[in-house]
């Protein structure tokens, strides 16, 4: 133990036997002595501790271990199960389960027809013998000369191999009668009709990695697991060798994806942008209409303007039509045909499919390729079939620029305020109540504050933004700032974190020694002189540091978003190249909210729950970020303070 | 100083013999403006951020507001020889329509009364010999059926009339709305602006629309062709409704004929796709009439679905008929409504036609409802709802066609509107010339209200507000239509039109307060005892490497741990309930079992190894945790018959033994540490004198080992004793909703518990932290000095000080629990019920709003429902944080001054 501890750490009693002196030792009594000490009672309090600390290192852990995990290419399974049944697939998890009789009895029933089929295929008695590979081809022999040659597959010859090879599955359980059970991602759900199997280990006949079973990850429908069977140009077989097939995929893969990009391109900017034309010429119209009646003619102008705007606009789309239709004409060319593990013929059209990987063959190079490819299309991407895949672009963007925005709102006025509070306002039973009342507000649920937003912001301000600026479509009842979005979404979040800001600002203010304030008043300063040239600047850290926790906290509310604006799906960004290139009303994707809507709303929870794992390692790598940045400046707030007082 | 200070008199020489310099006048502006911007701004935003409140409440205080009639005005379309018998109004309140007892149709300006139109004759068939109108009724909502698809807009009044040759006629008087084109009309009508008053045109009314189009809407009316008769004598009362077969809605209809056979009749309606004429065929069955009531019945009336029939008599008696598919209806109940010396004087059906409404002659109103008898599939009629009011017997009673309100006419001539459900009485209103009320009507969208007597129709305009909603109905029980009893139920939205939104907030508070209280049992002692042992017995050095660990917790959004929770955790802990209850126990045993071997080294060795306790204490939780994963598997094989979770659910499998035994732990525990300290302590006290020191720990050891065994047993005394009395921790009998455990369902309050322990714990841990480290270290050397173990000066000098500080970091946290959103909304399951159960899910006031808010057109009640939930929610965080804030100040003005 070192000398310089504290005394209030010493945590045992100090040697209590007197020096030899005269004093008559008070003769202590052993237990009691363990008793002053709660020994047991400390030890409580420090398992509360270590429950706390595993508590967060068990979370973050989880969440670490699984969104680093989830882009790793995993090998593709082939498995031939008991019941006949041929599984291609990842192994995604996995557990320890008690099977109840009725599986066994089920298994039964699904082994028999095999057998039978296997006994009936008019084969050489020994190969016969192994069937489905399980029985030693002596057993079956045994039994076959038992029943005789001439009823081979007799109902008793079936029952009784197949009750063997039953039993011999079951030899697999573990001693209490426990069994391990996979699930395998297994896709194809366009076939299958699920993305999941589970399949019972001790059911499993044959185990393998075959090289040329190629993952698909396709635009829509999820993943596709199968062997690549014939690659097709203009449907002429080009390739049927599995090898040639790959590559010829890859010869054709990256220009049908460009032309693939340039129809989204077509779709979204030229139709959109002639659709916009369309939209804006009828609300003018109706404007005028509003303004000067319908027989006016000034109305009959707009109205022909209308006319031959929409013959222009109708020109023009039927030219884009056409050149999106000569590009998926174009990209419908090559196709590739596989082969499902069941067997399967299944045709998918190169340009659909995002990427494919031979997930078998990696390298560990190739492998890194896939895991960094499917990050860069994690962060860069818009998300793909019901946001189950993809990117979240659109998300990590709309959190990045509310929160910014959010910011920017929230810092003036909170610095004002907290400005107000600590160097302008009279010291009072006022304003200790205002105070009180600012500390209370951060503690107010961030739904009440989404309510207010919803109910004030969108309900009332944004109507009457609607009314005074665009009465056309306010008369027409399509709310452009009557509704969430991404102003009001900032709005909304920087009054629930102003308190966060006047608080920290106003003890950063608070630290400012006095004696600089006198000192600069001395020197024949103004007040405003001494707060812009003094006290801010030493305020500066504090303010930053209330800043970035009013950020963290802003980037991880989702509650009062889901009212004020947030959606599963955005299909435009609040910032583009559409004059007036912000639209502040349009509503936006949120990390947090992508989290919900995929792990708790999605239809197929189980395939997307990876890529929810990633999204929420994201979101708290962003808030975290902003945390350490909040503590770490807090620190050399404190030295800097400790330093200049004086 | 004050003579160097340099002063802002220009005039001032200075003893330097300088001149001062004038501040420049620019300097002065700026400061000026920007004190003006700061004061401005931050009042400001101060003012802003306390304006959430203010608009939360002027939100939420509509809902309390009565209904409002007003415009009186009156009418002279009725004609006092041949009164109304009914009357309609079409959805934007321009024209409106009289059918008068005999039979005449005719339409009317609403704002003047001026008629509008021929008089229009509805007869058996359609010429003038037929036989004419004598009863009508009329289906109380407006919805077209789909054998009138004919009529625009689905805004048709479906009517069946009688006729005195004893046929009926199912019929619908209507609107139909025509958009005119401006160049076809006259100019008088083109010059028609937006919000004009509405013109006369073509028997119509025509308005120009908010849109700028012209609208016509004109009165119309279509009949299907006559029934053969079912009666040889006029039919005197008729009550219809129209069960929905397939694509048709297939008319059964009640008939009492004038000379007093009552026949029960269903209509099929048959097309012939050849010829395309409709043949009509008429199943009739005679109703078989009670004993003992005289004279005819005052109201023959037929249930929604067309399964029960309701015969009502003057004097009160109801009787009650069930009908089966093709059998004759059977009198099942026979009640008396009334208590003696009341007549009956007006009944109707309330929307749905489940629900029977009669008024008396003493002016009293009450509704009738058939409930669930309990334990059973039989249903009987029972009183749900008085109302009172009105003072004359009541003459006319007319059921909203959107709602549960009513308009209620007395003999004097006033006008009540009341809400069934709530009891409220809306308005009241006098009708001109105070005579009895004959006919009354609300309007489609419940924003007129009209009421005829013999002065003629007077009208009003209503704005009914938000009439199912009153305190009571917030917070009390309601009977609600149908249900066995009245009981709290928050339930917003239905699949059926006639549904009834049900809105009280207690089940929601309650599960605000049930998560609260399952989180704080979970998060507080975990967040104090950790602060206690970051404070006082960690190392500064760890310590400034594990409070910033505990920060980070809170940093994590609340989104991220109620994903973790529902998606991850909810269904792991479903497979090991058994051992992460068993961990709740063994976890803090593994960890004083640590602390008793501890004990057992000798003091040199104790000291030298001091700084690897908080190591040892880290290695003890995968112990306890190993052991609840042995224990808990072995505890259910042995007490809980092998299925915790089937256990649960059937309070039939086993004894309620066990069950208890765990809840009574704490109790048992506490119970063995009193008597272990009150008896064993002054003991070994005398005896231990002369022991060595490990010598003591043994017996220490001992005295734990034996202390948990003599734990357990009293638990299990505790539990068999209660089990004989005859309770059962899972209920008396199955669902009894003020179980302690129950059926576990996956998402449940022991998950939010532990999960919103993560939301709560740092909060709480850093405050409390910060509380003790407040108390000044003069305090704990004093103690130490004084020879005080760190124990004893932990329990009896540092927690006393911070005792104020520690109490207003739990209160922070209950505030944060109270309010918190994404974990309840994605662990809770959501369902808003009011159940004790740990296994059970609940809903709350937060993930309500979060559900339902974007759901919620503005201005409806549910809209400002879910403002007063905010409001309430609000409001407890907001007492909560004052309480702990004003708590904190006196704390950290007396720690300053000890």
């Amino acid at each position: 133990m070192s000398s310089d501890v504290v005394p209030r750490f010493v945590n045992q009693p100090p040697d209590i036997r007197p020096p030899r002196a005269r004093v008559r030792a008070r003769k202590i009594a052993a237990h009691a002595t363990l008793l002053a000490h709660g020994e047991p009672m400390v030890w409580l309090t420090g398992g509360s501790l270590v429950v706390a600390l595993m508590m967060v290192a068990g979370l973050v852990g989880l969440v670490v271990s699984q969104g680093v995990a989830t882009f790793w290419p995993t090998p593709l399974v082939q498995l031939r199960t008991l019941d006949g049944s041929v599984i291609l697939g990842e192994d995604t998890r996995q557990e320890t389960y008690k099977p109840s009789q009725r599986v066994f009895a089920d298994l039964l029933e699904q082994i028999k027809p095999q057998v039978r089929a296997a006994l009936d295929a008019d084969q050489p008695l020994d190969r016969a013998g192994s069937v489905l590979g399980v029985l030693e081809p002596d057993v079956v022999k045994l039994a076959l000369q038992q029943r005789g040659e001439s009823d081979k597959a007799s109902d008793t010859l079936v029952n009784s191999l197949a009750e063997k090879i039953l039993a011999h599955a079951k030899r697999k359980l573990a001693a209490d009668g426990s069994a391990v059970r996979r699930s395998y991602r297994t896709g194809n759900f366009e076939i299958n009709q699920t993305h999941f199997r589970w399949v019972n280990d001790f059911a499993v006949l044959e185990h393998q990695q075959p090289p040329w079973a190629l993952l698909l990850e396709r635009m829509e429908q999820g993943r596709f697991y199968g062997f690549p069977s014939a690659f097709v140009v203009d449907d002429a077989v080009v390739a049927t060798e599995p090898a040639d097939v790959w590559n010829k995929f890859q010869e054709f893969h990256a220009a049908s994806r460009q032309r693939l990009a340039k129809k989204v391109d077509l779709a979204t900017d030229e139709v959109g942008a002639i659709n916009r034309r369309a939209e804006a010429l009828r609300l003018m119209a109706n404007k005028v209409k509003l303004d000067y009646g319908a027989d006016s003619p000034q109305y009959q102008l707009a109205s022909q303007r209308q006319a031959t705007g929409e013959q222009a606009d109708a020109a023009d789309n039927a030219r884009i039509e056409a050149e999106i239709a000569e590009l998926n004409r174009e990209n419908n060319r090559y196709q590739m045909r596989f082969k499902t593990a069941e067997g399967q013929e299944s045709t998918q059209v190169v340009a659909d499919i995002v990427r494919a990987v031979p997930a078998n063959q990696l390298t560990l190079a190739g492998k890194w390729g896939v895991y960094f490819s499917r990050w860069h299309e994690f962060l860069f991407d818009v998300p793909r079939n019901a946001n189950s895949e993809g990117g979240v672009f659109p998300a990590i963007w709309g959190t990045v620029v509310m929160t910014l925005v959010m910011t920017l709102l929230v810092v003036p006025f909170g610095v004002l305020a907290a400005l107000y509070l600590r160097e302008y306002a009279k010291p009072g039973l006022l304003t200790s109540a205002v105070r009180i009342s600012i500390n209370n507000l951060a503690g107010v649920p961030s739904i009440v504050f989404g309510v207010f937003g919803l109910g004030f912001f969108c309900y009332v301000l944004g109507a009457g933004v609607d009314r005074t600026f665009f009465p056309a479509s306010y008369a027409a009842n399509q709310p452009v700032f009557s509704t969430g979005g991404l102003m009001w979404a900032s709005f909304t979040l920087a009054l629930l974190t102003l308190p966060v800001v006047i608080v920290a600002t106003e003890e950063a203010l608070t630290a400012v020694p006095n004696s600089m304030r006198e000192g600069s008043y001395a020197c024949g300063a103004s007040k405003w002189q001494t707060i812009q040239r003094i006290v801010l600047p030493r305020a500066l850290p504090g303010i930053m540091t209330g800043t970035i926790l009013a950020m963290a906290r802003g980037a991880g509310e989702v509650a009062p978003l889901m009212l004020v604006g947030v959606v599963k799906i955005a299909p435009d960004l609040p910032i583009d190249r559409v004059f007036p290139f912000v639209h502040p009303q349009r509503s936006f994707m949120h990390l947090g909210f992508h989290i919900y809507d995929v792990g708790f709303q999605s239809q197929n929870a189980e395939a997307s729950k990876p890529l929810v794992y990633t999204t929420t390692l994201l979101l708290i790598l962003i808030v975290a970020t902003l945390n350490i940045a909040a503590i770490w400046l807090r620190g050399r707030l404190r030295r800097k303070f400790v330093s200049v007082q004086f | 100083m004050t003579d160097e200070t340099p002063s802002t008199d220009p005039q001032r020489r200075r003893f330097t013999g300088l001149t001062r310099r004038k501040t420049s006048s620019k300097v002065r502006v700026i400061d000026r403006v920007a004190r003006w911007v700061i004061a401005v701004g931050g009042i400001g935003t101060i003012v802003a951020v306390l304006l959430v409140c203010v608009f939360l409440v002027s939100v939420a205080i509509p809902l309390f507001r009565s209904a409002r009639t007003d415009s009186e005005r009156t009418i002279a379309a009725g004609k006092s020889d041949s009164p109304p018998l009914q009357m309609g109004v079409d959805e934007f309140r321009l024209l409106g329509w009289t059918l008068s007892v005999d039979g005449q149709l005719q339409g009317f300006k609403l704002h003047d009364g001026q008629p509008l139109g021929e008089p229009q004759a509805i007869r058996s068939e359609d010429n003038d010999q037929a036989a004419a109108m004598t009863c009508c009724a009329v289906a109380i909502d407006f919805k077209c059926k789909k054998s009138f698809e004919d009529l625009p807009n689905g805004t048709a009044k479906v009517c069946m009339f009688g006729f005195a040759d004893g046929s009926v006629r199912l019929g619908a008087i209507g609107y139909k709305t025509t958009f005119l084109d401006d160049s076809a009309v006259d100019p008088a009508i083109r010059a028609l602006k937006v919000a004009d008053e509405a013109l006369e045109f073509q028997g119509g009314m025509v308005q120009r629309t908010p849109t700028g189009q012209l609208r016509l809407q004109q009165l119309v009316k279509m009949l299907d062709p006559r029934t053969p008769p079912v009666s040889d004598s006029p039919i005197e009362q008729i009550d219809f409704s129209l069960r929905v077969e397939g694509e048709n809605a297939q008319p059964i209809f009640v008939a009492r004929s004038a000379n007093g056979n009552i026949t029960l009749n269903a209509v099929k309606k048959r097309l012939n796709l050849i010829t395309d004429e409709s043949t009509i065929t008429v199943n009739s069955s005679s109703v078989p009439l009670p004993t003992g009531v005289s004279g005819k019945p005052l109201r023959t009336l037929i249930s929604g679905d067309g399964d029960n029939l309701f015969l009502l008599w003057k004097d009160g008696t109801l009787v009650r008929y069930e009908m089966a598919e093709s059998e004759p209806p059977q009198q099942v109940e026979r009640i008396s409504l009334l208590p003696r010396g009341v007549e009956l004087s007006a009944a109707t059906m309330v929307l749905g036609k489940r629900t029977i409404m009669v008024g008396d002659s003493a002016g009293g109103m009450s509704t009738w409802c058939r409930v669930n008898e309990m334990d059973s599939t039989r249903t009987h009629l029972e009183k749900t709802h008085e109302i009172h009011g009105l003072n004359s017997p009541i003459t006319a009673l007319c059921c909203s066609p959107q709602s549960r309100a009513m308009a209620v006419g007395d003999a004097a001539g006033n006008v009540q509107v009341v809400y069934d459900t709530s009891e409220r009485v809306l308005s009241r209103v006098a009708a001109q010339g105070g005579s009895a009320i004959r006919t009354l009507l609300i309007s489609p969208k419940e924003d007129e209200l009209l009421a005829d007597n013999q002065a003629g129709i007077t009208r009003w305009d209503l704005d009914i507000a938000h009439p199912e909603v009153s305190l009571r109905t917030l917070v009390r029980p309601v009977w609600y239509e149908s249900a066995p009893q009245s009981s709290h139920v928050w339930q917003t939205t239905g699949s059926t039109d006639d549904f009834e939104p049900k809105f009280g907030l207690w089940p929601l508070i309650f599960g605000t307060l049930k998560a609260t209280f399952y989180s704080l049992l979970f998060g507080v002692p975990l967040a104090l005892m950790a602060a206690v042992f970051t404070s006082e017995f960690l190392h500064p050095s760890v310590r400034a490497r594990v409070k910033p660990m505990v920060e980070t917790m809170a940093s994590l959004p609340s989104v991220v741990l109620g994903f973790l929770a529902g998606i991850v955790i909810a269904p792991v802990m479903e497979t090991i309930v058994p051992a992460s209850i068993a961990a709740i126990v063994t976890v803090p045993l593994a960890f004083m079992l640590g602390a008793y071997l501890w004990q057992l080294l000798p003091i040199h060795l104790a000291i030298q190894y001091r700084r690897f306790r908080f190591a040892c204490m880290l290695l003890l939780l995968p112990l306890g945790l190993l052991l609840a994963k042995y224990l808990g598997p072995s505890i259910e094989q042995r007490m809980f018959g092998g299925d915790l979770r089937l256990w649960l659910s059937r309070p039939e499998i086993g004894s309620g033994t066990p069950g208890w035994a765990i809840i009574l732990l704490p109790l048992s525990a506490a119970v063995t540490f009193l008597l272990i300290s009150l008896i064993v302590h002054p003991l070994l006290r005398n005896v231990s004198r002369g022991w060595t020191r490990t010598q003591a720990a043994l017996v220490d050891l001992l005295k734990f080992v034996s202390g948990i065994c003599i734990t357990l047993v009293l638990a299990l005394i505790l539990g068999w004793m209660l089990t004989i009395i005859g309770f059962d921790p899972r209920g008396s009998h199955a669902g009894s909703s003020w179980a302690l455990v129950g059926t576990y369902v996956q998402r449940n309050a022991l998950i939010v518990g532990f999960m919103m322990g993560f939301a709560i714990i740092p909060i709480i841990y850093t405050l409390a932290d910060d509380a003790l480290n407040t108390v000044p270290s003069h305090l704990r050397s004093a103690s130490l000095a004084a020879g005080a173990t760190p124990w004893q000066t932990l329990v009896r000098i540092v927690i006393p000080t911070a005792m104020s500080g520690l109490f207003s970091a739990v209160m922070i946290g209950l505030g944060r629990a109270v309010g918190e959103t994404m974990i309840v909304l994605m662990a809770a399951g959501s369902t808003p019920i009011m159940d004790m159960n740990i296994f059970n899910g609940f809903r709350t006031l937060s993930a309500s709003i979060a559900i339902e808010m974007p759901e919620a057109a503005r201005g409806t009640t549910h809209y400002r429902i879910l403002f007063l939930a905010a409001l309430v929610l609000f409001a407890m965080t907001f007492v909560v944080n004052t309480a702990a804030e004003v708590i904190r100040q006196r704390f950290r003005r007396r720690a300053y001054e000890l």
